[in-house]
């Protein structure tokens, strides 16, 4: 059974069709890259699969590990084992990260069935995961991405991952506004979680992050639809060649 | 009893076409129920003059009511002194009606905590009316902390009044968390230089509660800061007023005022009229204020949602960390905690 099956999807925003047919597999233990030009649907996949709801399927259907991922609401999504890493994280002040990862972590335990987790071990937890991404225990008293840098945004979000275990992760743009240490950092992360059992899409404009994460398989996306899939080799043609060749074979 | 039930009825007159109880249906505090008379707790019979009397409506009603003056004197030797005046009222055999003045009068140099609780234990209503004055001397400290948390049904209305002297700080804390109905107006005048003070208020109200808060700073002198943090969490059909006023005379030069109010309303039909008043007559002066009311930021409940969170935990979540800014700001570290603790309780904060 594959991890994430997305067949023939369609959605739009606003009456505007933006993904016009999508088909793609990705099973356990893989890495799949997204690459496409501005306005191409990156991000709508990405909140597609995430379950914002401005956005609206029309038709085609999404499976998570078997379970129809479109019947889900979003919170039902991230229990049952999916991961945004959102390009913008929004900041929540007066929110701690303690309380928000306590809360999280405690939501998706019982979802499992397991009980709520110890004091003592949510602090392990917590800083074993912090060091995964160079950050600072002193974060934890800090509300959600309040006055944090783009790279520290950018890890958090990598950190979340790392807290909540997915068995499908989504990164989205997570090298955008990134400089080369902050990439390195994110990058180590995101390999470091890396397992047999999890997967992810890696959505990214730039070749650039793939040198770091390398993927098993990469797609090209233009105007709502997968134009072109190959492996990691397609990486450094578009880099060489731009989009424009592509969308001219399209 | 009718001679206090005339009184409340001309006070509740004069709120009519008053622009000063705008919002405030004080009708609501007449009760149209066929109720057993209300049992009428009286602590006096010698009326204290006010320091400054003001046209509250209510005057009368809390005179005959309340007879005596509370007074309460703190000395410089008083070292770190807390003054705690409940004003929990036991309904339990019947509605009551209550009344309290009281008087705290916080010498040179002196610090003083002064907690003001209201509440009603029992299937009763309580209807209360309490008026407070304080007067700040030189350099004294003094933090007044007005909690409205009740089990049972309460009505409060309530009057505060300070006088801040030279160099002196005033700080007030006013969380309206559990009452039926509840007005309070607080009157802060800076009447010598130097003088400070620091209004912070929080409400949470859900199913029919309403909660007004008036408040005035009077810059009487040049010198002299102020700062206003009102917020609130409305949920249900409440209604939630705030009228926050601040006067600088013509010689409060180099006046710094500054004064915030800001409302989540989480439900629709959930109602917050706010609106800040400053009458300034000075110019050399810095002054600012805001009023912000609005619904949760969709994209932080999206980010907290995508994290595995109910949309009630996010809510919660989201709500809490809105009104414990104010919470904050209180000195004392066991209160604070308690009353965070409330506060959380009534958001439907997990303890997770």
């Amino acid at each position: 059974m594959s991890v994430l099956e997305i067949k023939d999807l369609h959605a739009s925003i606003d009456d505007r069709e933006i993904l016009k047919g999508i088909d793609l597999t990705v099973n356990a233990g893989e890495v799949h890259a997204i690459m496409g030009p501005n306005g191409s649907g990156k991000s709508t996949l990405a909140s597609v699969l995430a379950g914002r709801e401005d956005y609206t399927v029309t038709s085609g259907s999404v499976m998570l590990r078997g379970n129809d991922l479109l019947e889900m609401s979003a919170e039902e999504r991230a229990r049952d084992g999916m991961f945004l890493a959102f390009q913008y994280p929004v900041e929540i002040p007066g929110v701690s990260m303690a309380n928000f990862m306590r809360a999280s972590v405690n939501a998706h335990r019982a979802h499992r069935g397991q009980p709520q987790i110890e004091p003592a071990s949510f602090l392990t937890l917590m800083r074993e995961k912090m060091s995964l991404v160079e950050m600072d225990p002193a974060f934890l008293q800090r509300s959600v991405n309040d006055g944090f840098s783009g790279g520290e945004k950018k890890r958090n979000e990598i950190f979340q991952m790392a807290m909540l275990d997915p068995v499908l992760a989504v990164l989205d743009e997570t090298d955008s506004g990134l400089d080369i240490d902050a990439l390195r950092i994110v990058a180590n992360g995101v390999n470091m979680l890396r397992s047999k059992e999890n997967a992810f899409v890696v959505i990214t404009h730039y070749q650039r992050l793939l040198n770091y994460i390398v993927p098993d398989f990469v797609h090209v996306l233009v105007n709502g639809r997968i134009v072109r899939s190959g492996g990691k080799e397609l990486a450094y043609e578009l880099e060489e060649r731009g989009y424009d060749f592509i969308k001219v074979e399209a | 009893m009718e001679g206090i039930y005339d009184l409340l009825k001309e006070a509740v007159n004069k709120t009519v076409r008053n622009e000063e109880f705008k919002y405030v249906r004080a009708a609501n505090l007449l009760s149209s129920e066929e109720r057993a008379a209300p049992v009428l707790t009286k602590s006096g019979t010698h009326v204290g003059e006010r320091v400054v009397s003001s046209g509250w409506p209510f005057e009368n009603v809390v005179d005959a009511i309340a007879g005596d003056v509370h007074v309460v004197r703190v000395t410089r030797e008083d070292a770190d002194a807390v003054i705690d005046l409940s004003c929990v009222v036991d309904t339990t055999s019947g509605d009551v009606v209550f009344g309290k003045r009281i008087s705290i009068v916080v010498e040179e140099g002196a610090k003083a905590q002064v907690i003001e609780r209201h509440g009603v234990d029992g299937s009763g209503v309580g209807l209360s009316f309490t008026e407070t004055e304080i007067v700040a001397h030189a350099g004294s400290n003094v933090e007044h902390i007005k909690i409205i948390d009740s089990v049972g049904v309460l009505k409060h209305v309530g009057r505060t009044h300070v006088d801040v002297h030279r160099d002196a700080t005033f700080t007030s804390h006013v969380h309206c968390l559990n009452a039926a109905w509840v007005r309070n107006d607080l009157m802060v005048r800076l009447v010598e230089s130097g003088a400070n003070a620091y209004l912070y208020g929080v409400s949470v109200l859900n199913g029919e509660e309403f909660a007004d808060n008036h408040t005035a700073v009077d810059h009487m002198m040049p010198h002299c800061h102020s700062e206003e943090l009102y917020k609130g969490v409305y949920d249900g059909q409440s209604i939630g007023v705030f009228n926050g006023k601040i006067f600088v005379r013509p010689q409060a030069q180099k006046t710094t005022a500054y004064q915030s109010c800001k409302s989540v309303l989480v439900s629709p039909r959930a109602t917050v009229n706010a609106k800040p008043q400053l009458e300034i007559w000075a110019d050399d002066v810095k002054c600012s204020h805001g009023a912000t009311t609005g619904a949760l930021s969709e994209e932080s409940l999206f980010y907290l949602r995508s994290r595995g969170l109910s949309y009630d935990d996010a809510r919660a979540l989201l709500t809490y960390a809105h009104a414990a800014e104010v919470v904050d700001h209180i000195s004392d570290d066991a209160l604070r905690i308690s009353l965070e603790q409330r506060l959380a309780e009534k958001l439907g904060m997990a303890s997770w």
